[in-house]
């Protein structure tokens, strides 16, 4: 009996969860409808089933998940997991536009705002249901490994802003994992590029919106305004430090992300993009000795080639400013030779040339990679902030894989 | 006496410099690159003004130079036959407006049309990428086109830019002057702005700038420290009267030129130029030697 009562009560718990009876509350409908969904999809597409769970509003889905997340399966979590990424992704990669309720990033392009982005609320979801799995017995791993992908996916995209979020929450939750430390790093060392300070400090210059402008500007003014004050709270150090006539905002993000970069580098010494980034932060803030030392060591082992063109050229400034003008050509020819053309490295070469007293080399090296004739190459300099190696797809597939 | 250029047309050669370089090196001087000019005979731009006119009536008698401290004896080239060899650096980067675009075209056009005959120009385009559209040329309608033609598009790599001005620039043989535009700070170069200003000191070009927009950290010291001008504009539809000043004024300028007597080391040697009378003097504030020079 006893048997057949427990068979019994595990058959009813199943009606109840897959045929809603009209005793049913509308939280537990819409529940009912989402583990629905939760269970077609495919993960890595937008299928039907991803396509109707982005029309629940986060909001809708806040009434349940709770309660989902005490009752359900973890397998069927992480599956939710992987379709509410899939929609944000794909949200993210069309620029779609949610109606109401978003907050608003700016687009940034040379210092300047090109435009604002509502933005997209899926993410939420995912921070949600990210940390809830993370309490669950043994799920602390792949939910490490979610913030590591997506981290590295944010970061790809260049979006800062729900970087900054998505970082707050993986750290809260994985404070000593070493690559979620690193994506913090390499997000203060953006804070502090010219293209984000220009971009707050044309904004500080003009701080009263121009008179006479249509409505339409007045409302792109406004968002530019509310994400400089949504950037200027994110970077509150330097903020008050600047109010204050201390050291300039963009130096103390860079020494919030050397404090990263030196945490990342103690948890996980073997993670080489670190000692790039960390030598980088040094030589911005002039200890041009200590980036030299960090970074030699990752050079010494077998990069890929991003990476490897990174600390070639990172190792050739900071010998360059050091006066080891053979050290910094070696360097910036490694790094030539791992992107031929690339326009950072080439200069460098050519710059060294000239310290060496070799001008006419130093132009035949300039006009031959920015010259009237020469062809356009790609240059990893300029995605510097946005690689991470291994690269983001490569981390999500994986993560997909291990969430099926 | 002249000599081809590269398209065909001929320009008049510097005679008193290379008259000095030849007493010195024991070879022809007379149109070579600042760079290799700098152990032997040193030329100085060198801008006067009383009372913000020009003054234009000085010998070299006038010109007080001191290399380093020591006293040197000036030479005055005569500037009103001297070609300019003038690179245009003009930012195309995001942060210009389609209509600032504009008016930066006509700019550059405008400097084009007032180039005169043995003048050469040579144009530096930028973004986050580089581009030498053209280097020196006085192919004048080319010219015209092609800085009309689509920009590269995107970030400011300005300290590679002026990098490469100042390189093209140091690299012509006549009389090197680079206008810079740009409208904000540097936000994409490899390059560091010590990198630009120690590349100011070794190959010597003046460097004017105009500038609308943002605060520029590097600009103004770099314009100061190879005695050129700069110049901060509140509209792009005022940069064309700026360019068309800049280049007016230094074909006002002197070339004085002198032979480094007593201050043999290599590297950098801090000038100063003062002429009798008083009066603002704008020159560039050194040299840079690769070798050191023989006692004299």
């Amino acid at each position: 009996m006893a048997t057949l009562h427990r068979v019994g009560t595990a058959l009813v718990a199943f009606m109840v969860m897959a045929i809603p009876s009209a005793a049913q509350s509308p939280s537990e409908t819409l529940m009912l409808d989402w583990l629905a969904l939760v269970r077609s999809h495919e993960a890595g597409t937008m299928d039907d089933a991803s396509a109707s769970a982005s029309e629940l509003s986060p909001d809708q889905i806040d009434i349940f998940l709770p309660r989902a997340l005490e009752s359900i399966d973890v397998p069927t979590l992480k599956r939710a997991l992987s379709m509410h990424t899939d929609i944000a992704l794909a949200q993210q990669a069309t620029l779609a536009r949610p109606a109401v309720g978003s907050r608003t990033a700016v687009v940034l392009l040379d210092g300047l705002a090109i435009d604002d982005i509502p933005r997209a609320q899926p993410w939420r979801i995912c921070w949600k249901l990210a940390t809830g799995l993370a309490t669950r017995r043994d799920q602390g791993p792949a939910i490490a490994a979610w913030f590591r992908a997506t981290g590295a996916v944010l970061q790809q995209l260049g979006d800062c802003d729900l970087l900054a979020y998505h970082l707050d929450a993986g750290l809260s939750l994985f404070a000593r994992d070493a690559v979620i430390a690193l994506y913090a790093g390499t997000l203060h060392q953006t804070f502090a590029d010219a293209r984000v300070q220009a971009f707050i400090a044309r904004r500080q210059a003009a701080p009263t919106m121009p008179s006479g402008i249509s409505p339409l500007a007045q409302s792109k003014w406004a968002a530019f305004e509310q994400a400089r004050r949504d950037l200027d709270r994110r970077m509150r150090v330097g903020r008050d430090a600047a109010t204050r006539n201390e050291p300039q905002a963009a130096d103390i993000e860079l020494g919030l992300a050397r404090d990263f970069f030196r945490r990342a580098l103690q948890l996980d010494p073997s993670l080489h993009e670190t000692r790039i980034r960390l030598a980088h932060v040094m030589s911005d803030l002039g200890n041009h000795e200590e980036a030299v030392a960090t970074v030699k060591p990752a050079l010494a082992t077998t990069l890929g080639p991003f990476l490897e063109f990174y600390a070639a050229v990172i190792l050739g400034r900071s010998e360059e400013h050091l006066g080891h003008y053979a050290a910094a050509g070696d360097a910036y020819a490694r790094a030539a030779a791992r992107f031929p053309g690339a326009q950072s490295a080439e200069l460098g070469r050519s710059r060294i040339a000239l310290t060496q007293g070799r001008a006419d080399d130093a132009v035949a090296i300039a006009v031959g990679v920015v010259g009237p004739e020469s062809p356009e190459h790609a240059d990893p300099w300029s995605s510097y902030f946005r690689v991470h190696d291994p690269d983001a797809g490569a981390l999500l597939a994986a993560w997909r894989e291990g969430a099926k | 006496m002249s000599r081809a250029t590269p398209t065909g047309r001929p320009r008049p050669v510097l005679p008193v410099v290379c008259m000095a370089a030849v007493l010195l090196a024991g070879a022809p001087r007379a149109q070579q690159p600042l760079f290799k000019a700098a152990v032997d005979s040193v030329r100085v731009d060198v801008e006067v003004r009383r009372g913000g006119r020009p003054v234009t009536d000085l010998t070299a008698a006038d010109f007080q130079i001191l290399d380093d401290g020591v006293p040197q004896r000036a030479e005055l080239v005569s500037t009103t036959t001297l070609p300019l060899n003038v690179v245009l650096a003009l930012d195309g980067s995001a942060s210009l407006a389609a209509r600032e675009r504009e008016h930066l075209v006509a700019a550059g056009r405008g400097v084009v049309d007032a180039l005169r005959p043995g003048d050469t120009a040579a144009l530096v385009a930028f973004s986050d990428r580089v581009a030498i559209q053209t280097r020196f040329t006085d192919d004048l309608p080319r010219l015209r086109s092609l800085i009309g033609a689509p920009m590269p598009f995107g970030d400011t790599a300005l300290n590679e830019a002026a990098y490469v001005s100042m390189l093209l620039g140091a690299s012509a043989t006549g009389r090197p002057l680079v206008i810079l535009f740009s409208n904000g700070n540097d936000t994409a170069s490899l390059l560091s702005e010590t990198a630009v200003m120690d590349t100011a000191r070794r190959t010597g070009a003046v460097v004017c700038v105009v500038t609308v927009g943002a605060e520029s950290t590097v600009l103004p010291k770099l314009a100061d420290l190879t005695g050129g001008v700069f110049v901060k504009e509140g509209s792009l539809d005022r940069v064309a009267a700026r360019f068309g000043e800049i280049l007016e004024r230094f074909r006002q300028r002197y070339l004085v030129s002198f032979t480094p007597i007593r201050t043999g080391k290599a590297g950098w040697h801090r000038l100063s130029v003062k002429v009798k009378g008083g009066g603002e003097v704008r020159a560039r504030a050194g040299y840079w030697a690769e070798t050191p020079s023989p006692a004299r």
